[in-house]
């Protein structure tokens, strides 16, 4: 895929740190993608109900331990943005065992790949391109 | 005299054995008392009833053993003795009788008189009959004793089962005792207000119907049907209505064959050691979180400038941030130490008497760099020169040290900084305030939470771990000083610490 077929595509990154968004920003915009980020979930929403992008990554925590779980959800819930394909991001390590807060009834896991921080400029591109 | 061991027989309990003789005719009287007292005993002897009741009944040195003629002027001897038992028990009483009321001396027996003696008799009659009497009382008095003691061991016993029940029923733990059929044998009131049982419930209840909590009836099932219960004691949480948690330890009751007698249940309230370790749970999540972001930015950015997506000056910026990230990460472990050090109390303190006004010079010093980059003016003109303080002086330069840092870092381009200490009669009052970004009334109450960082448009890229108005609010506690915060969105905010005379 070259840079000029992603020029249309816009990708949101939601996350509370700035230099990780500087990072994947640069990483994307390097491929050509159009870049807009929200540094809390209020801000996401917001951004990806006017921005309407093509694929949103998103930190799980944010303020509070699971704001990326809400944000998700209200995403999902939005006929808006409820076809978005969502990347959920976490600085913990799944493998670690740590227990989530998390209903398990409710349709778990409103995303579609979930990575774990840092990382790796090919695996984002890699997923990116997986799910547009 | 007569060695006392030689006649063991004729004493009760240690002492000569004391003999009362009731008689009227004087030749009976004074005989008896010779023999008596040639054999070694302490006698007594009245001339009729009512002196020998007087005599028998005075208060010290009671007598062993009583002998009274049965015929005598105004109290004969039947109602003497009757009287002399009624005032102790446990006298021997003989009758003297003459063979024509050998018939009344019969009765009296009946009535209680050890026995009787017939006139007339021969000194050897009268020691055996009176030996035999004395045995009687040492025999009576010694089961009197025994069964004096047996009741005050009784009493005692009953008092100990009363001090059992009286701690049983003070336990906060939850007691409950159920046989091996899971039916209810006894609880305290602790155990009752765990399970929200309204009264207590009846002995042999099956423990299903006492209690509405499975959890609990599973565990009991569970003791009671171990395999090997000698040594084991099942503990279980046990989650109650009230969203409580308490752990059940069950131990098995067994008898002296080792076989179960039923289950001994101790349920001790938990919830709050349940709540620490979520919140410490909460804690190593935060953790984790806010040391693996500096490291993963740290990573992701050194990656990308070896990858050449940041060339240039471009790389050159992000390298500073990646300096900037690392010492951010070694901050934050050093507050982080800092913190738990505070937390646990495992902090000592070097109090002297610290000069606020060199705890500011040397806070200026250090946070000078930060605030010309900014533009931003520090104001010491309102630091009382005599301002000190009681304390440790590290802990005054941490307090200062973070508000100043946070005025700075939370302030416009060329913004100013004032930072005043004031004396007033013993308090001291310490003011950092500046013109900078204003928290918000909804940001207020956390901003001392350990962690609690404000992400927003203004100071998203600020960085910093959200320890230090916590670590400026455990020392301000510990000198019991008060904090409090004043602060207008977009105008700016004012740290106030007072530490009052007395408490410091
Ligand atoms: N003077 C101030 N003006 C505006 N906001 C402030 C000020 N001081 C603190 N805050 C807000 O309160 C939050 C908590 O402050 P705190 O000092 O505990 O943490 P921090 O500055 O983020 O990190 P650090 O542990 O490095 O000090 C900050 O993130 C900031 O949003
Ligand atoms: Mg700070």
């Amino acid at each position: 895929m070259t840079a000029e077929e992603q020029k249309d595509r816009k990708v949101l990154v939601i996350d509370d740190d700035m230099d990780f968004i500087e990072a994947n920003k640069a990483v994307l915009e390097e491929k050509g993608y159009q870049v807009a980020y929200a540094l809390n979930g209020q801000d996401g929403l917001a951004k990806a109900f006017s921005d309407k992008p093509h694929l949103i990554v998103l930190d799980v925590m944010m303020n509070t331990v699971d704001e990326g779980f809400d944000v998700a959800r209200q995403l999902r819930n939005n006929p808006d943005t409820r076809n978005i394909p969502l990347i959920m991001l976490t600085a913990i390590n799944q493998k670690s065992g740590f227990p989530w807060k998390y209903d398990k009834d409710e349709a778990w896991l409103p995303v579609d790949i979930f990575l774990e921080k840092p990382l790796k400029p090919n695996e984002l591109l890699e997923n990116v391109r997986r799910l547009l | 005299m007569k060695e006392e061991s030689a006649h063991p027989e004729r004493g009760i309990e240690g002492e000569e054995a004391r003999i009362l003789v009731v008689d009227d005719e004087p030749g009976i009287r004074e005989g008896c008392r010779k023999i008596l007292v040639s054999e070694g005993y302490d006698v007594e002897v009245a001339e009729d009833g009512l002196q020998g009741l007087a005599v028998a009944t005075r208060k010290e040195e009671p007598f062993d053993l009583v002998l009274a003629d049965l015929k005598m002027p105004g109290m004969d001897g039947v109602e003497l003795l009757g009287k002399i038992r009624g005032h102790d028990p446990e006298i021997i009483t003989i009758v003297i009788t003459a063979y024509a009321t050998l018939e009344t001396a019969i009765q009296a027996t009946r009535q209680g008189a050890y026995g009787y003696l017939p006139k007339p008799f021969t000194p050897d009659e009268l020691l055996l009959c009176l030996r035999k009497g004395l045995e009687k009382r040492r025999l009576s008095l010694q089961a009197k004793r025994l069964r004096e003691e047996r009741e005050r061991s009784l009493l005692e016993i009953c008092s100990e089962r009363n001090r059992c029940h009286a701690i049983i029923n003070c336990m906060t733990d939850g007691l409950i005792v159920v046989n091996r059929d899971e039916q209810f044998a006894m609880a305290n009131p602790a155990a009752l207000a765990m399970f929200q049982m309204p009264r207590m419930p009846e002995v042999g209840t099956p423990l299903g119907e006492c209690v509405d909590n499975p959890e609990l009836l599973d565990a009991v099932r569970g003791s009671l049907a171990a395999e090997d219960r000698r040594y084991e004691v099942l503990s279980r949480e046990i989650h109650l209505r009230d969203d409580k948690v308490v752990i059940a330890n069950i131990a098995p009751f067994l008898d002296n064959a080792g076989s179960t007698l039923g289950a001994v249940v101790i349920l001790s309230d938990i919830t709050e050691l349940k709540q620490l370790e979520k919140a410490k749970a909460a804690f190593i999540s935060m953790v984790s979180h806010e040391l693996k972001s500096p490291l993963a930015a740290i990573e992701n950015f050194a990656g990308l400038i070896l990858a050449g997506t940041f060339k240039g000056d471009k790389a050159r910026e992000i390298l500073e941030r990646i300096e900037s990230r690392a010492e951010s990460a070694r901050k934050m472990i050093d507050d982080l130490l800092n913190f738990s050090a505070l937390e646990a109390g495992a902090v000592c303190r070097k109090k002297e008497k610290v000069m606020l006004k060199d705890v500011v010079e040397d806070v200026i010093a250090a946070q000078k760099g930060l605030a010309d980059a900014k533009k931003v003016t520090l104001d010491t003109a309102r630091v009382n020169c005599d301002s000190s303080i009681p304390a440790d002086r590290d802990d005054m330069a941490k307090v200062f040290n973070n508000l100043v840092s946070n005025a700075i870092k939370y302030n416009r381009r060329g913004g100013r900084v004032a930072i005043s200490c004031t004396d007033d009669g013993g308090a001291v009052k310490i003011r950092v305030s500046d013109t900078g970004v204003g928290i918000s009334p909804e940001h207020l109450e956390h901003i001392f939470d350990e962690f609690y960082r404000i992400h927003d448009e203004d100071t998203k890229r600020i960085s910093g771990t959200g320890l230090g108005l916590a670590i400026v609010k455990k020392i301000v506690d510990a000198y019991h000083g008060e904090i409090s915060v004043d602060s207008k969105i977009g105008e700016g905010t004012t740290f106030t610490i007072l530490f009052r005379g007395g408490e410091r």
